[in-house]
């Protein structure tokens, strides 16, 4: 029996508190637990938790290796582990003599570690690429042939560490949590990813968390040097076993057999695939998609955006942002006379020239550095006409407020003014001459400057590469080539607002072509202006904000009082319509291609394929604000107004509510809490690291009173150090003479009342007690 | 009669459980995995089984409380048993059992808990050896079992009835030092004026002799005239006996002391073969309690008859005035009582 009285005074006898006139002997007794049994016990606990974890791993990503041998090798390590707390001689000198085993084999077969490793990064990386279907995640170099082999030495390597390091955590003090956030945490990658891990060693993992929290909440796991079975705790009058190897081995048994059970069983009556059809993937975890997948791809810089973005139009800058959020707030309010079922463009940047590796397009300029959005011909070509034959040509107002976005000209094709920038708040009118169908304009190829044909070097590879992939040729012409290459753009590479970034030291276009293969409107954009520039027709990348017709009809508003004369005169070929008032959000910003026609001059080539995701501008943040508000967002809200309109009762939205409402109390409280905690322990702490010996001494008899008076409400009532000490001998609490007891009375006292410091010696004197 | 048993939660722990639910729970609703479902799954399960087999503990589990000896001299190491049957198919990381010990004779007592595991279908035992530092007559008791559920959210407790009984005697070397001659001769002196002229005076009655018989109570002459061995059977004790008061008083230390000092008198008288008896109050008898003893054996038995009742129920400070209308016959007797601050004892005239 182990006894604990506290320290053993100097040169005092240890001296048993008496129970009603009753002493425990803590000598009669040598009830001792086998500790070669104990040890051996908790070598199986660390095996459990090693292997299970690494095993879940690779099976969830089905990497094929030695399974017999690298369980057999891992169970001797952890056992081995384990054995080492037989003493401390054989602790300290083993553990030195296993980290040196470690270092000599990790230096033998380094080789073999480290393509094994790579192997596994690689599935890793496969299961990943599969899951965010993006061919852009990095290979790593295996360097041995043997994949089987270099895995099964590898993890056999891995899983030594494992042990040894579980081993510290496990066998002595079994912090179970520190175990399972090692074994675990390296689980949520394949759970992410939508793996699955083997049933055998979830029932190993699982039963060896479950087995360890018990040990843990029991508070009988503590490996004692004396290897006592029980102790007796005077202070608190109980006799308390220490641990209990029958007891535990029988729980670890059927922990695991219950496991086992759980996890071989169940998925016979409900399997994998079927919970996989019937779940779907949550809207949290979709929020974290491209956040994890720029992770995954570009490391730590992928959590971060480099420029704000909106809806993609980045004034020719391309490839820093990951993912397109839209905020769908008004950007430009438009007032003008629709004329056509044709998309209506306001541009407001034109590139020039890519800047391959630099992932940007050159604004196009005048002579005097101001930004140039369009050529004149073609406008005066259709101001000619209307002026001449206003019947079969037509002329147009629209006007623009800038209500939230980037300064900008925000110009319709064809208008008067090219070079006006306007800034939020302030707004521009437009005077256009829209192009109708079948329209050719005489001399409009007069005046075509050099550039619109070049491709840069380092971006001829993979579009000659893509084209000759796409099918595309020189032979066709602008409308072929802009119509087979929408055609291949829609049937092979989808649009998304989440392509992820493109990585540092790649070029925007050649990595959208060859290796990420998606995109949005920029991406699209961007290289099919380089796909025609090779295929020789003249062409420019153009960002600015795009109407469509079914835009105005959804959300156009009829413009009261506005005469239709003053906003449009001539020709329109939707007949004499209203003026309308209309909102553009930045998801009606948009990228696109301009061809010069020489017919017409610049027109307009829309090859970005249709979206078939659902836009969604919310970040996380904003997702898991609303997750725990109750809010579920705009559409979920109107779905769920749908539901209700339908009979669905509301109830199970007042439960989410509610049950929103406890997470987000939770989640305030417990980050407040623990705060006021460790706010609590540094102050104290740091009071006491200022304090001087006195005060020193002052703030640890309070503590260690305070301490005592928690489950002893009678020493509340001893008010002074006399009386406290004395009562503190009398329970048992302290131990000693009558003048040592004195003697701490007048060292307390002067410590508290006097300005005199206390010496060091009288300072242990009183911690010897208080400890 | 089936015992009633109380459930007591324990919240703390329930509660950070239920924090770490929610959390799987979490994870599994971001993650959907089947991984994730199955550790619900065994989150949701565990602590039900856990509960349930508590409860089923409970009724299978019998705690049992085995003391070495009934009888002990002070400072002498006894071994106490304590046993915990588990006749059923569940274990238990934590079960406690409450006792209580307490000194009958000094009256006080204290609390010691036991904890112990309940093992698979087994028996649990611990032995706790001890010393008694007091006199008296100790009684150890279990008051109540308890037993926690494996993931500790929960103690099932109910009440037992285990007791068992010891009498810690005075050590045999307690005063051993005695000089007892001086009594013995000055008790013959009375007994020899007491007995001139008048031989028979305290004499009761003549009878055959039974094995068992005193020497001293043999008539020698009347045994040489019949031929067989006669006995005098007295009415009082002078002569045949040395009696001792024992003055107790209500300083516990005092009483043990007393108690000590007369345990060693008696012993000597014993040894010499004079036979000692032990007059020790009763209050609720409102008498001496008489304890004649021939042998340590006896007096031991003597000694268990005293600590039989509390101590405040033999101290009665006028007491000693009875004595004379109890006992007219007995002309004196040894008063061991305290005095000054130390034990004493004295020869006192019954007048």
């Amino acid at each position: 029996m182990m006894w604990k009285t506290g320290k053993r005074r100097r040169g005092g006898s240890q001296e048993a508190p008496s129970l009603a006139g009753i002493v425990l002997r803590p000598e009669a007794a040598k009830q001792e637990e086998n500790r070669i049994y104990t040890l051996f016990l908790k070598g199986i606990l660390v095996y459990l938790f090693v292997m299970g974890g690494i095993g879940s791993f690779l099976s969830a990503f089905d990497v094929e290796y030695f399974r017999f041998i690298v369980n057999l090798i891992v169970f001797l390590i952890a056992i081995c582990c384990s054995m080492l707390y037989y003493n401390k001689y054989t602790m300290n000198i083993g553990y030195l003599a296993v980290m040196a085993l470690m270092a000599f084999s990790g230096f033998l077969f380094s080789r073999y570690i480290n393509s094994g490793f790579y192997a596994v990064m690689n599935e890793v990386t496969k299961a990943a690429s599969d899951f965010f279907e993006t061919g852009a995640m990095r290979n790593y170099g295996e360097q041995v042939g043997n994949r089987q082999l270099a895995v099964t030495i590898s993890t056999c390597f891995i899983g030594g560490v494992c042990s040894v390091l579980l081993s510290i955590m496990i066998s002595r003090k079994m912090r179970h949590l520190l175990a399972a956030l090692m074994s675990f945490g390296m689980l949520l990658i394949p759970v992410y990813l939508e793996r699955e891990p083997d049933g055998v060693y979830t029932a190993m993992l699982f039963s060896a968390l479950v087995t360890a929290s018990l040990f843990c909440g029991s508070g009988h796991v503590r490996l004692t040097q004396n290897n006592a079975r029980y102790q007796y705790l005077p202070e608190k009058k109980r006799i308390s076993y220490v641990l209990c190897v029958r007891v535990m081995a029988a729980l670890m048994a059927a922990v695991f057999l219950l496991c086992l059970f759980l996890t071989q069983f169940l998925p016979v009556f409900y399997s994998k695939e079927k919970f996989q059809r019937e779940h779907s993937m949550s809207a949290l975890k979709e929020s974290t998609l491209d956040t994890v997948e720029n992770f995954s791809v570009l490391g730590l810089m992928g959590l971060f955006n480099f420029y704000p973005n909106t809806g993609g139009m980045t004034g020719g800058t391309l490839g820093g942002v990951s993912s397109v959020r839209l905020d769908f707030e008004t950007d430009l309010q438009l007032e003008f006379a629709p004329y056509s079922q044709e998309r209506l463009y306001l541009k407001t940047f034109t590139g020039g020239t890519y800047l391959p590796y630099q992932n940007k397009w050159s604004r196009l300029a005048d002579e005097n550095g101001l930004p140039v959005l369009e050529g004149n011909e073609t406008f005066q070509g259709l101001r000619a006409k209307y002026e001449e034959n206003g019947a079969d040509a037509a002329r147009g107002l629209i006007r623009i407020t800038n209500v939230a976005a980037p300064a900008g000209a925000y110009l319709p094709y064809y208008a008067e003014d090219t070079n006006r920038l306007f800034y939020p708040g302030q707004t521009v009118e437009y005077v256009y001459y829209p192009l109708l169908s079948g329209e050719v304009l005489e001399g409009a190829d007069e005046d075509l400057p050099e550039g619109w044909l070049d491709v840069p070097e380092q971006n001829l590879e993979a579009v000659a590469a893509f084209c000759e992939e796409a099918g595309l040729s020189a032979d066709m012409d602008a409308s072929g080539i802009a119509a087979r290459l929408a055609a291949y753009y829609q049937e092979e590479i989808p649009y998304t607002l989440r392509p992820g970034m493109t990585p540092y030291r790649k070029d925007f276009i050649n990595y959208f072509l060859a290796e990420n293969r998606r995109g949005y409107c920029a991406h699209f954009a961007s290289a099919a202006t380089l796909v025609f520039r090779y295929l020789g027709i003249p062409a420019r990348y153009v960002e600015g904000y795009a109407v469509d017709s079914a835009d105005i009809s959804e959300n156009g508003l009829l413009l009261e009082g506005a005469r239709y004369e003053d906003y449009y005169e001539g020709r329109s070929l939707l007949g004499t319509e209203a003026v309308v008032s209309l909102e553009l959000t930045d998801a009606n910003a948009h990228a696109w291609v301009e061809i010069y026609d020489n017919n017409v001059g610049w027109v307009t080539v829309e090859v970005t394929p249709a979206s078939e995701e659902e836009e969604s501008g919310e970040s996380l943040w904003q997702r898991l604000i609303q997750f725990l508000t109750g809010n579920q967002g705009e559409e979920a809200e109107e779905a769920q107004d749908e539901a209700e309109q339908e009979g669905d009762g509301p109830d199970g939205g007042t439960g989410r509510r509610i049950g929103n409402a406890l997470w987000l109390a939770a989640a305030l409280l417990l980050p407040a809490a623990a705060g006021r905690w460790i706010w609590g322990i540094w102050s104290k702490r740091r009071r006491y690291l200022r304090a001087d010996r006195n005060e020193k001494l002052v703030i640890r008899y309070q503590e260690y009173i305070h301490k005592i008076a928690r489950r002893q409400r009678e020493l509340t009532q001893k008010v002074n150090h006399a009386e406290q000490v004395c009562w503190l001998a009398e329970k048992g609490f302290w131990t000693g003479d009558g003048e040592e007891l004195q003697s701490c009375i007048t060292i307390l006292e002067k410590a508290g009342f006097s300005r005199t410091e206390i010496s060091e010696e009288e300072f242990q004197r009183v911690m010897g007690h208080l400890q | 009669m089936e015992q009633k048993i109380k459930y007591k939660l324990r919240p703390v722990r329930l509660v950070f459980y239920l924090l770490f639910w929610a959390g799987v729970v979490f994870l599994y609703d971001m993650f959907r995995s089947y991984f994730l479902w199955l550790f619900l799954l065994a989150a949701t399960i565990f602590p039900l089984l856990s509960v349930a087999g508590a409860v089923y503990l409970c009724g299978k589990v019998t705690p049992r409380l085995q003391l070495e000896r009934t009888r002990a001299v002070r400072a002498e190491v006894v071994l106490m048993e304590l046993q915990l049957q588990n006749a059923g198919w569940w274990i238990s990381l934590n079960s406690r059992v409450q006792l209580a010990v307490s000194n009958t004779f000094l009256e006080h007592s204290a609390e010691l808990t036991a904890q112990l595991p309940v093992a698979l279908h087994d028996d649990t035992a611990v032995k706790l050896p001890f010393q008694a530092v007091e006199t008296g007559r100790f009684v150890i008791c279990g008051e109540f079992f308890g037993i926690q559920d494996v993931m500790g959210f929960l103690e099932c407790q109910k009440r037992i009835s285990l007791s068992k009984e010891l009498f810690v005697l005075p050590r045999q070397e307690a005063g051993g030092r005695t000089d007892i001659t001086g009594f013995l001769s000055g008790a013959a002196e009375k007994e020899e004026s007491a007995q001139k002229g008048n031989d028979f005076a305290q004499v009761n009655d003549v009878r055959e002799y039974v094995p068992g018989d005193r020497f001293r109570d043999i008539h020698w002459k009347l045994s040489a005239r019949q031929e067989n061995l006669m006995v005098k059977e007295r009415s009082a004790m002078a002569g045949s006996e040395m009696v001792l008061l024992l003055k107790l008083t209500g300083n516990t230390a005092q009483a043990e002391q007393i108690l000590e000092f007369a345990w060693g008198l008696g012993k000597n008288f014993i040894e010499q073969r004079f036979p000692v008896c032990l007059l020790c109050w009763s209050q609720p008898e409102f008498a001496w309690e008489e304890y004649r003893c021939g042998t340590i054996q006896e007096l031991a038995e003597a000694y268990c008859g005293i600590f039989g009742t509390a101590l405040s129920e033999r101290v009665n400070p006028k007491a000693e005035e009875h004595m004379r209308n109890c006992y007219p016959f007995l002309k004196s007797y040894l008063a061991v009582g305290a005095q000054d601050g130390s034990v004493r004892v004295q020869m006192t005239e019954n007048d």
